[in-house]
């Protein structure tokens, strides 16, 4: 008996959350309406008014869910492994030293080098995140990438802005600035040129290119899934024409294939989210080049 | 999806967060993984790696260690050996030398052994020669005398004078080189 508790407390859970992530009544189309933007904007659960605009409201909704679970499920699954790992690794530890390692080696050591221990924490965290989060969209029961929606994109690339413009004070205080805004070797008198241009560049376009790229990617892939998903079931539904049921099913089969490209985008983007993070600390820390 | 707020009036569509709060709400979540790996996760993770490197590296200090040892053991030996052959060389001079010595020592007194031999014999023959020069010369002198007696007569009995005529006649006779033998 004992050992039914925990899968239904969790079954409980999910069917739970399953209720609140219903569809609201608007959301249910009585005639074919091509996926838009109306797709990645969410049937609130609750609201919370904080101010006149709409834009100060604290919106209960899917995607805020998504991150949250995601945060805990993450939380979860690390910090008891994090506590029983062995010096000979057994079965379970490999794979999750597979993944631990992904980071820490594959990107935290070969681009930030010497001293990159302690940020690996950082991009470890910011990978797992981001790549559960992207996962979601090919994931049953979730099936939307959370970063689809770019308010949560902003919030995780300000996260990362605060790391590098962290890590470069903490390695060389105030000068930090210095070092970023005037590379070494430049002539002082193209010092008026570069530093506008390397502020740009540091400051500005690194956390907006990060944002746009990954919010893109999720954006475009999920609006490309929703095509195939809901064109091909109305199409399968349509009963003008066998033809129209026959691309119907042509068109879930093509979806397969699109989220399986999705899933590989998804992983990719958490990779180059992380690995640019990485670049941008190394970056930070690194001493004249 | 229009944004009252925003002042400028420019509809980003989909590349503005609908509220605040998403933004708020992806930046703490983060945060709080941050903090999670970096105050719970990855202190374990990295006490284990360091545990491990430790490990191997007492593992290849050991093996060096048990390397080094072998070494010594090896040299110590060869050592030995090189010790044992230079022994038994000079144990083989040694011999060789006492050898020599032996026999120049045999040689030695057996050349003094003959030599003494020699000696003794050369006195020995000397000593008889004596002797039998003497009886010699008495039986010489009485056959002489008695020879002489026979000649000349019975005048020449006197043995006093006798004996000298015959000492004078045998002196003069050693005297004379030609005879000496």
């Amino acid at each position: 008996m004992k050992r039914l508790v925990v899968p239904t407390g969790i079954l409980g859970v999910l069917i739970a959350i399953g209720w609140l992530l219903r569809p609201g009544p608007g959301h249910v189309p009585t005639e074919y309406e091509a996926p838009s933007l109306h797709d990645f904007d969410f049937h609130p659960i609750y609201t919370f008014h904080f101010g006149d605009s709409e834009f100060f409201d604290l919106v209960i909704n899917k995607p805020m869910l998504q991150l949250i679970i995601a945060a805990i499920v993450i939380l979860a699954f690390f910090i008891p492994i994090s506590r029983k790992l062995t010096i000979i690794p057994q079965k379970w530890q490999f794979g999750v030293e597979y993944i631990y390692d992904f980071v820490r080696s594959g990107i935290a050591r070969t681009t930030i080098g010497h001293g990159y221990e302690k940020h690996v924490p950082f991009l470890m965290g910011i990978f797992i995140l981001v790549l559960m989060n992207n996962w979601f969209g090919e994931f049953f029961y979730f099936m939307f990438p959370t970063f689809s929606n770019i308010g949560y994109t902003m919030g995780v690339v300000l996260v990362v802005w605060v790391a590098y413009i962290g890590a470069g004070l903490g390695e060389h205080g105030l000068k930090y600035f210095r070092v970023q805004l005037l590379p070494a070797g430049v002539p002082l008198w193209l010092a008026p040129l570069v530093m506008p241009l390397e502020f740009m560049s540091a400051f500005i376009t690194r956390p907006l290119t990060l944002t746009v790229r990954l919010f893109g990617n999720m954006f475009a892939g999920h609006l490309g899934v929703l095509v195939f998903v809901v064109g091909g079931g109305w199409l399968v539904s349509e009963s003008t024409s066998l033809l129209y049921n026959v691309a119907g099913f042509g068109s879930f089969a093509l979806s397969l294939l699109i989220i399986a490209i999705e899933l590989f985008i998804g992983f990719m983007q958490a990779y180059l989210f992380t690995l640019l993070s990485a670049n941008y600390i190394a970056s930070s820390v690194s001493h004249g080049h | 999806m229009p944004i009252a707020w925003c002042p400028l009036e420019i509809n980003l569509g989909p590349l503005a967060p609908h509220n605040i709060f998403e933004v708020a709400i992806g930046l703490v979540t983060a945060g709080i993984i941050w903090f999670g790996f970096a105050k719970f996760i990855s202190p374990g993770f990295e006490k284990m790696y360091q545990e491990r490197s430790r490990q191997i590296e007492g593992g290849i200090e050991l093996a060096e260690r048990a390397q080094a040892e072998a070494d010594a053991l090896r040299n110590q030996y060869a050592a030995q050996l090189a010790d044992a052959n230079g022994e038994a060389n000079a144990i083989r001079d040694q011999a060789k030398a006492q050898a020599a010595a032996i026999v120049e020592q045999a040689r030695d007194q057996a050349g003094r052994e003959s030599t003494r031999m020699l000696e003794q014999a050369k006195a020995q023959i000397e000593t008889e020669r004596e002797i039998v020069s003497s009886q010699l010369r008495g039986e010489v002198g009485t056959l002489a005398t008695a020879l002489a007696s026979k000649i000349v007569g019975e005048s020449l009995e006197d043995d006093d004078r006798a004996r000298r005529a015959i000492d004078r006649f045998l002196a003069q006779l050693a005297t004379q080189p030609a005879v000496k033998g």
